[in-house]
């Protein structure tokens, strides 16, 4: 199984690859959403090369909603992105798709529609548009996800860990709440939490310049699942957003030795004791959605 | 150019009924299956099919939703439910998946398939993809301003549809699983528990940032495009959409009947005067019950006037409906409470709507009454004019007398 992390920083290419990451996504805030970094052209073939030299694949996040006046620099994006030799692109507005259709690119996509892959059939439909891989929606069951992956082992990725995303908005509410309410800024603030009046759960609500974001008060992780799943799925992808550095890179171990055959059970149990204040689940693998 | 549609939802074949009478040109509809809103879908085929040929006689269209993101259990059946769709007349599907997008292509012929606003269309790019899909028309996001679907448009060929009234998503349309984290409710299948309407404290790390008499809401205002019907009628897009399959029989009458007449008189006239806008608001205002607000249309979504941090209570305008009459009196089914000398107005389904004062209410053992205070009661009126049996009743104003 090859599991994909998130790289905030050049710096931390060679701490990935001593932990057998092989695969590294990064974002940049004029094309990704939730992302803090505008990265400049020769800090990006710098990377890449870094990357490449040490035998890993880089991918991009591209995965904000355009609009028409934004077309222009996305086309122009794409061709950077191929002429630097990215290894993958993901997106999930099908604008991404057609642009890079047209420029022959599209082998490099990686579709993630957050919630639109439900089912084995339209995943086949994706994976015909001639696509890297695509990724599968979050709120299916243990079950489902083995259903939907039946077949396509490697065209397809998983989120197997991280803040699970609940919401996307245009809108910038924080700043709309803060301007009538509010003294200062919270625009761009990762700490900010929501918690409705009657539950006692906070989860991460975060606003950039393209919107707001509502994410799950519980880290996702299936460290218990991880030797089954590893049987159907080729890519699982381990997600950073609002996770400390020394809990991602210790989970990143967690797996990797999880897949080496260790108990989860205690890895589980020793990550609960030394991280008292987070909150992990396991989503919806064992809850069924209802109408 | 063809005239714009004015296209309506309906939640059960009453309230489909009534919109087409009140001139839409086109019904939207749920079946049991396939469809969001499960809670507002009360057609099996055969009341579809009943819909269908209502809808001929007024030379209108009923369009069926199948837009739910289906999970694989979810797809049993779906080519034989489309092949009965095309037999019955529909004119079209409203779907999001890609594989039902293309099984509606392979099993129909003549039923053209519209792109849910689900799949949250924002540019001519992703148009483009889904119209080499097989789609026939895109419901464009919500998020669009109407700059941005001016441009949009004028880089596509696809026909477009854009919502003008009614409920927003606060978030893009089909990427929202919040009911889904927090009640279990599966929002793309047709349980959304609409959790962004609700209220929450804001936390910077531990410290509140709320006071409890000042609460977020992530919940947007309804819209209102109204002042932005006539650039888009100009823009000649294809339809404009009201929301709302599980709004009330009055809210579908009295806004469908509202922007019938608006959109008559400006291909009418050729122009607007401000006051004849003012007098359209006015009537918006009698069916709205929740905060509406021009949505994205006006560009101004970075400044956040969409929100909606207190909702209004329900509008107590519709006072009943008329369901029958004699040479002298019209017998109401009654909605909310009226009494004697009350200032009524009649929405006519084909005529101006007229005020009348309540001088005598008879029940139906024709005993006279001073109080109508019992929904569903029934009782008879006098009126001084000539109405239809379908018109309904709302508070009237005493000026327009």
């Amino acid at each position: 199984m090859n599991l994909i992390c998130t790289l905030y920083d050049i710096s931390e290419v060679i701490k990935f690859k001593q932990l057998g990451i092989k695969e590294l996504i990064i974002s940049d805030k004029r094309f990704a959403t939730v992302s803090n970094s505008v990265i400049a052209d020769e800090q990006l073939m710098e990377l890449i090369s870094l990357v490449h030299d040490n035998d890993m694949h880089l991918s991009i996040r591209c995965d904000a909603f355009f609009y028409e006046e934004d077309i222009a620099d996305l086309s122009d994006y794409l061709d950077k992105l191929l002429k630097f030799k990215v290894d993958g692109i993901y997106f999930t507005d099908m604008a991404v798709y057609q642009i890079a259709k047209e420029k022959n690119m599209e082998k490099l996509l990686v579709f993630d529609g957050n919630t639109t892959l439900t089912n084995n059939r339209d995943l086949k439909v994706f994976l015909k548009l001639g696509l890297k891989r695509c990724v599968i929606a979050k709120e299916l069951t243990y079950e489902k996800v083995l259903g939907i992956l039946d077949g396509e082992k490697k065209k397809s990725e998983m989120i197997g860990f991280g803040h699970l995303r609940m919401s996307q908005s245009r809108r910038l509410m924080l700043t709309g709440y803060q301007e009538v309410f509010l003294n200062s800024s919270i625009h761009g603030n990762p700490n900010i939490k929501a918690q409705e009046e009657s539950r006692n759960e906070r989860f991460p609500i975060f606003e950039d310049e393209m919107g707001t974001y509502t994410y799950s008060s519980y880290i996702f992780w299936c460290l218990n699942e991880l030797k089954v799943l590893n049987d159907h799925v080729d890519h699982l992808r381990l997600d950073r957003f609002f996770i400390s550095d020394q809990l991602y890179f210790e989970v990143i171990k967690a797996y990797q030795d999880v897949l080496k055959g260790d108990d989860p059970n205690a890895i589980i149990d020793r990550l609960k004791k030394d991280y008292p204040h987070e909150s992990f689940g396991t989503g919806f693998l064992y809850e069924q959605t209802t109408l | 150019m063809s005239k714009i549609e004015l296209l309506a939802p309906a939640g059960d074949l009453e309230r489909a009924k009534i919109a087409i009478r009140y001139g839409a040109d086109a019904v939207y509809i749920g079946g049991k299956r396939f469809s969001l809103r499960a809670r507002a879908s009360n057609f099996d085929v055969a009341d579809i099919a009943e819909a269908v040929i209502f809808a001929q006689e007024y030379n209108a269209k009923i369009y069926v939703t199948v837009n739910i993101i289906p999970h694989q259990e979810d797809l049993i059946g779906i080519e034989d439910y489309l092949k009965q769709l095309e037999a019955i007349g529909v004119s079209a599907i409203i779907c999001s998946s890609l594989e039902i997008v293309g099984i509606a292509k392979k099993v129909t012929t003549k039923m053209e398939v519209h792109l849910s606003t689900q799949q949250s269309v924002t540019n001519s790019k992703a148009m483009k993809f889904y119209q080499g899909q097989g789609v026939d028309r895109i419901v464009l996001a919500r998020e669009l301003s109407i700059e941005e679907i001016a441009l949009t448009q004028a880089n596509s060929d696809l026909p477009i549809e854009i919502f003008i009234h009614g409920g927003m998503c606060a978030n893009y349309s089909g990427r929202c699983t919040m009911s889904n984290f927090m009640t279990l409710r599966d929002a793309n299948r047709g349980g959304c528990a609409h959790s962004c309407r609700w209220f929450y404290h804001l936390y910077d790390n531990d410290n509140e940032l709320t006071a409890s008499d000042r609460l977020f809401t992530l919940a947007s205002c309804d819209l209102l495009a109204l002042e932005y019907i006539l650039k888009l009628i100009d823009l000649n897009v294809t339809s404009l959409k009201i929301e709302g399959r599980m709004k009330s029989a009055y809210y579908i009458a009295s806004v469908v009947k509202t922007y019938r007449n608006l959109i008559d008189e400006y291909y009418q006239n050729k122009q607007m005067p401000r006051s004849r806008i003012d007098h359209y608001l006015k009537e918006f205002a009698k069916a709205e019950n929740r905060l509406a607000a021009d949505g994205y249309l006006s560009g101004r979504y970075k400044e956040d006037p969409i929100s909606a941090l207190r909702k209004t209570s329900a509008s107590q305008e519709y006072i009943g409906m008329i369901i029958d009459q004699n040479d002298d009196m019209i017998l109401v089914e009654v909605r909310n409470r009226f009494v004697l000398d009350d200032v009524v107005e009649v929405l006519s389904q084909t005529q101006t709507n007229r005020c009348f004062k309540v001088t005598k209410i008879l029940d139906e053992d024709l005993n006279p009454l001073e109080i109508c205070n019992r929904p569903m009661q029934k009782v008879w009126l006098s009126v001084p004019f000539e109405v239809n049996v379908n018109d309904m009743l709302r508070r009237g104003d005493e000026d327009a007398l």
